[in-house]
């Protein structure tokens, strides 16, 4: 006998509030077969108690996420990842199958299929804006420029920006670099646009930016050292740290803290021993000259050689020391002339044959910066190199360093009398002046050039303000490649300008941009006090919407946002920009799931009152 | 003869006004101060309140004896003792003591202490303190006067120093902590200075500068008495009078000549309350007359105290009808009485709402005050629909716990009004969502309530089995209803959420924790529907759900970071929630255990407490 579905027969249980059994024998016009037990357990209670339980457990771990990284890291990890995707795919089958399995629906159903279709209908709403919603922000400056984009931190980008001709190009390269710092080795090939390549070589979460000296591959930047200023006691002075940093030829000199320093490159290795040792006696009137050709060191006495011409080395070279002047100053003419009888400046013009008959290098010497570099003059590099010693040069009150071919650094101290010799310095080396104070030698680059670096820091919740993520990007355009480090979200560490074959090109980390197919320009922004000036009592922005058409003034409060477009814009911050004037922040966001969202809250909140006190009453 | 006659009369009559005046009983009337407008904390509230919120920080109370008479005196008579009595409200002459606690030393070391400051005010409550002081065993308190000179032993070092010097060079350890003695060294610290602010005349805002627009400050009382006003800002001379009248009262109130200290109270009253609309730039923004007569009612009546000592009554009244079913009149009396403070706190309630312009459930207090409230409610639905005294029983004892919690914990849930941040200003979306959720926790504090009896019965192995039906039926019902509850003010939070921000639901930590609990006790009323669980495990994983409430109310705002992080820290209070919710779950566990041992399957295959209860 074919058995009724529905009918009387039912009708008995539906005045009740207890929950209908499912008697297996009901479905069974045929023998249970496996498909059928398979839907059956799909859409059973049991299935969808323990998924509550499951969900509830990984909702538990996403806030504990939350609390020790940060909620983008949950979210990147837990809610909007893919195994939580398909929990929720689970429960929604799991949803369905319960309200198939029900067919032919009763009217006691009403309450049950209410709630769980709006619970689908929630999830296809979730899903249509995880998909195709825009969730952003606008910074406004108070009567700034009109702003026609949304930034939308889900996703980052690396734009390169040149000029092309009369217009500006740019080019993005956008990617999604997680939540948290790349391990080691990761890198991520960006693309290639425009003839641009972009690839990520590190990323950094949260990163702290600072300019530090570094080696310069090429070898041909001036030397850097870093010091430390050290008590009589033996401690660091705990702010005197810092760089003194060379410049080609010329040397430099810092005073740091109560100390007098200088850094030098020497020309040649052999010159070291006239620095660190110089002659003091015998220097006679007009001083003692060097001579340094190939190994070879002559010490010439300038008093009974002015005017002659030395032979140095064994192939024919010869220097003519031409003048010596006191007080050198350009004579009528071009010519080097003395001012005066006083050593002020002493100087030695001299004349260098080389073998062969070519014309005579003309050389100059100042005993004051003997280590001033002339030797290149019309094009040619002179071989034979000078260092003048003249008595009337002080000693001076400093601790100097100098920098050989070889790429050591050595140091001597003088005193104002003498010079005490240190010899070579290592990286910790501590050199000691009579005057109460030491100089630490903490780092040494051969070839400095200034580098941005990052740190990358540990979350901390209770950052005032979060630091911005960095990254270190490898760029070619044409056939040259840079490497530069990148903050997102600009500031001084976000832009790097370069010259490339394509012209000068500035190149740009942050997020990705939506436009909003409108502008926004702020006009006013008003902050309203407490009586008594207790905290903000509230904050609006006076705004003007700019369509093709026509403009709009409109205001945007905390609770009053402003619907145009597809955007719905939102009161949120307001910073200062870095130059004082007033921003407002302003959130943008674009949910094309909102209705549907709504739709399933009103269709839940309904079911459910059906199901818990209307059941057997409708 | 006449004439010495006359002059005997004359001396005579002389002499006579003093006693007399006394013997006439004329007080210092200080009622009136209580009704002056002042600007406080971001609000304009009565000086009566500002004193029931300062005084408690001083002498850890609303009132003190007055040293010399014994006579105890109310909030707004000692705020006015402490502030008048002061002469010389002057800043320090030496203009490089620039505030903090070495005014107060400068203050003492050029000045006379007079009684307040030689009165024993400031509690000391750590023994290990006050031995540090140096302060005798039985004196609890110390002299404002004597703990601006007294030395402290450093504990660490045992180097004497002074106190006020000691106090200020406190600095926390690495992991940012103080001992409990610098813990205490601060407070007593800021007692000292909020007793000098106080005393100097710079708390009492009363008077508003002349087109005063919200964000001004007020002029203080220490203003009053030391400036002098130009005519551009007192046009009409009503400022100077009123500063008149104030020196007046002070300098009465000093020579202690009360007749001449109510006149000239009650002329600056009167002054302040014309004069005082017509110097803000809108007049309606000054404090009407009612809205402070409304606030000071309230403080006076202190409703939210009475109500949980009428719920206390109520719940004796019940629990003891409970034991006899013959005792009808306690059991009615337990209702009606119930129901009255149910009255009660509907009217403190509608009173901080008028006096918040704002729905009163914008801060931790109003919200538990509100659940109170819930409780009541539920309690009285239930119990009238079903009649039995077992409901309504745990649900006034439940609201009596919640009651006392909110009265007795003022650090933890501040009962002060203060001014609301912005994202909490829309009315309507705030209002409707956090009653709604309020109301949810306050049915699901219901099946708590009814759900801890029936454990009890569970654990001594009860044979009434008629009334742990009952009482899983009413669990039953007051989880649905709070699920209900729940789910509505979940939509209506996601709603208010994209309203305001633009999202409709954020992942953040609050909000996660309001599904976690939501689908508790989803997964509970899901498995009641199955075989996997009767009423023991219903009653159960109801009170074990519970927890998830509390996480989700109280717990998950001192989790750092977050939207809903409105910047609370409860000191040792949390600790103290995890502890009861780790007593409450194995109080459950036992019941269970108790439970499945006396009497786990019954002969059908079915615990004999499982679906059969079900109606």
């Amino acid at each position: 006998m074919a058995k009724k579905r529905g009918g009387k027969s039912e009708t008995a249980h539906s005045r009740t509030n207890a929950p209908r059994q499912h008697n297996p024998a009901e479905f069974d016009q045929d023998p249970p077969d496996p498909l059928r037990e398979i839907l059956r357990f799909l859409g059973s209670l049991k299935l969808a108690v323990v998924l509550l339980l499951v969900s509830m457990f990984v909702l538990v771990v996403g806030t504990l996420l939350d609390d020790a990284r940060g909620l983008d890291y949950a979210r990147w990890f837990v809610y909007h990842s893919w195994w939580f995707i398909t929990l929720t795919s689970a429960l929604a089958v799991n949803v369905l199958m319960a309200m198939l399995l029900r067919i032919p629906w009763k009217r006691r159903h009403i309450g049950f299929l209410v709630v769980h279709a709006g619970l689908l209908v929630l999830m296809a709403g979730s899903i249509l804006t995880f998909i195709a919603g825009i969730d952003g922000h606008v910074n406004i400056i108070e009567g700034g420029p009109a702003v026609d984009e949304v930034t939308v931190t889900e996703r980052s980008q690396l734009t390169a920006v040149w000029r092309d001709g009369d217009e500006t190009a740019a080019v993005d390269f956008p990617f999604k670099p997680g939540p948290a710092d790349w391990p080691g080795g990761k890198t991520k090939n960006l693309g290639e646009l425009d003839e641009v390549r972009v690839k990520v070589l590190q990323f950094y979460r949260y990163a702290i930016g600072e300019l530090v000296w570094g080696e310069d591959p090429s070898g041909r930047s001036a030397p850097a050292i870093r010091i430390a200023l050290i008590d009589r006691d033996g401690k660091q002075v705990q702010w005197n740290e810092d760089w003194l940093v060379g410049r080609k030829g010329i040397g430099t000199t810092m005073t740091f803290g109560p100390a007098n320093l200088a850094l030098q490159e020497v020309p040649v290795d052999s010159m070291l021993r006239d620095l660190l040792s110089p002659p003091t006696d015998n220097l006679g009137e007009k001083g003692v000259l060097s001579i340094y050709y190939k190994d070879q060191v002559e010490q010439i006495s300038i008093d009974e050689n002015v005017g002659k011409t030395v032979a140095i080395g064994s192939d024919g070279t010869k220097v003519e020391i031409v003048q010596y002047l006191a007080q050198p100053t350009m004579g009528p003419g071009g010519t080097l002339t003395s001012a005066g009888e006083e050593p002020k400046n002493p100087m030695l013009e001299l004349r260098v044959h080389l073998p062969g008959g070519q014309q005579p290098l003309r050389q100059l010497s100042l005993a004051k910066t003997p280590l001033m570099d002339f030797s290149r003059s019309r094009g040619i590099e002179c071989p034979v190199r000078f260092f003048y010693h003249h008595s009337a040069v002080p000693v001076q009150k400093a601790v100097e360093f100098f920098q050989t071919p070889d790429g050591k650094l050595s140091c001597r101290v003088g005193d104002g009398t003498r010079y005490k010799p240190h010899g070579a310095v290592n990286k910790g080396g501590l050199i000691e002046t009579s005057a109460g104070y030491s100089v630490r030698l903490l780092q040494h680059v051969r070839s400095a050039r200034q580098q941005r670096t990052f740190e990358s820091v540990e979350y901390d919740p209770e950052w005032r303000r979060t630091p911005e993520a960095a990254a270190r990007f490898e760029v070619s355009v044409g056939d040259k490649t840079y490497e530069m480090w990148l903050q997102r979200g600009g500031g001084e560490h976000g832009f790097y300008m370069v010259q490339t074959p394509k012209g000068k090109m500035e190149f740009v980390f942050g997020y990705t941009r939506a436009p909003l197919g409108f502008s926004v320009k702020l006009n006013k922004f008003t902050r309203e006090f407490n009586p008594g000036g207790m905290g903000d009592a509230s904050y609006s922005s006076e705004v003007e919407v700019i369509d093709e058409s026509d403009s709009q003034d409109r205001k945007i409060s905390m609770n009053e946002p402003l619907e145009h477009g597809k955007f719905t814009l939102y009161q949120s911050g307001f910073p200062t920009t870095a130059d004082g004037r007033q921003m407002s922040t302003l959130t943008a966001a674009y949910d094309p799931g909102r209705y549907l969202k709504y739709a399933a809250s009103v269709l839940i909140c309904l079911g459910a009152f059906v199901m818990f006190y209307l059941r057997g009453r409708i | 003869m006449h004439r010495s006659m006359a002059i005997l009369i004359v001396l005579f009559a002389a002499a006579l006004p003093a006693p007399v005046a006394q013997g006439a009983a004329e007080t210092f009337q200080t009622d009136p101060w209580q009704y002056v407008p002042v600007q406080d904390g971001g609000r304009y509230k009565p000086l009566d309140t500002l004193a029931r919120e300062t005084l408690p920080g001083i002498v850890d109370g609303t009132s003190f004896a007055e040293p010399e008479t014994g006579r105890m005196l109310g909030p707004t008579a000692l705020y006015l003792a402490l502030l008048l009595q002061r002469e010389d409200w002057g800043p320090p002459a030496d203009p490089h003591v620039s505030g903090g606690l070495n005014e107060v030393a400068a203050y003492f070391a050029s000045h006379e202490p007079d009684k307040w400051d030689k009165a024993l005010l400031l509690p000391v409550d750590r023994a290990e303190f006050r031995k540090a002081l140096g302060m005798p065993d039985d004196q609890r308190r110390i002299s404002p006067w004597e703990l601006s000179k007294v030395e402290i032993r450093d504990p660490e070092d045992y180097e004497k120093t002074l106190f006020v010097n000691w106090v200020q060079r406190i600095h926390p350890d690495e992991k940012g902590k103080f001992t409990k003695l610098e813990k205490a060294a601060q407070e007593l610290g800021g007692r000292l200075m909020a007793y000098h602010t106080l005393r100097t005349g710079r708390e009492m805002r009363l008077i508003p500068m002349r087109g005063a627009g919200q964000g001004q400050q007020w002029f203080s009382a220490a203003d009053l008495a030391r400036w002098t006003f130009s005519d551009r800002m007192d046009p009409t001379g009503k400022l100077q009078e009123a500063q008149e009248h104030f020196r007046n009262a002070k300098a009465a109130y000093i020579a202690d000549s009360p007749k001449a200290f109510n006149e000239a109270s009650a002329a600056l009253l009167a002054i302040l309350q014309e004069e005082g609309p017509k110097l803000m730039e809108n007049p309606d923004d000054y404090p009407s007359r009612e809205i402070i007569g409304l606030e000071i009612t309230s403080n006076r009546w202190r409703l939210f105290h009475y109500a949980w000592i009428l719920t206390l009554i109520a719940s004796v009244a019940l629990v003891l009808s409970c034991m006899n079913e013959r005792w009808k009149g306690l059991y009615i009396t337990g209702v009606v009485i119930l129901a009255v403070s149910l009255v009660v706190i509907v009217v403190g309630l509608g009173i901080r709402w008028v006096l918040k312009e704002s729905p009163p459930v914008t801060n931790l207090y109003e919200s538990v005050v509100f659940t109170a409230l819930g409780t009541v409610a539920f309690g009285l639905v239930f119990g009238l629909w079903s009649g039995r005294r077992g409901i309504f029983a745990p649900a006034c004892v439940m609201t009596t716990l919640i009651l006392v919690l909110a009265d007795l914990f003022p650090s933890v849930l501040d009962p002060t009004l203060r001014p609301l941040p912005p994202v909490l200003r829309s009315n309507t979306w705030l209002a409707i969502h956090v009653m709604t959720i309020m109301l949810g926790y306050a049915a699901l504090a219901k099946a708590l309530a009814i759900g801890n009896v029936t454990l009890g019965f569970y654990l001594v192995g009860s044979q009434q089995h008629d009334a742990i039906k009952a009482q899983s039926r009413f669990t039953y019902e007051s989880l649905k209803a709070g699920v209900l509850l729940l789910l509505i003010g979940t939509f209506l939070g996601a709603g208010w959420a994209d309203y305001s921000w633009g999202r409709f639901w954020g992942w953040d930590k609050k909000e996660v924790w309001a599904l976690i609990t939501l689908l508790g006790y989803l997964a509970i009323l899901h498995a009641r529907y199955t075989n996997w669980l009767g009423n023991r495990g219903m009653t159960a994983w109801s009170v074990s759900c519970f927890s998830l409430v509390l996480v989700t109310w109280y717990l998950i705002n001192f989790l750092k970071g977050g939207l809903h992080n409105y910047g609370l820290s409860g000191g040792e209070a949390p600790y103290y929630v995890v502890g009861a919710i780790v007593l409450q779950l194995l109080f459950v566990a036992a019941a269970v255990i108790a439970s499945y041992i006396r009497q786990p399957v019954d002969e059908e295959g079915r615990s004999d407490h499982r679906r059969s209860a079900r109606p």
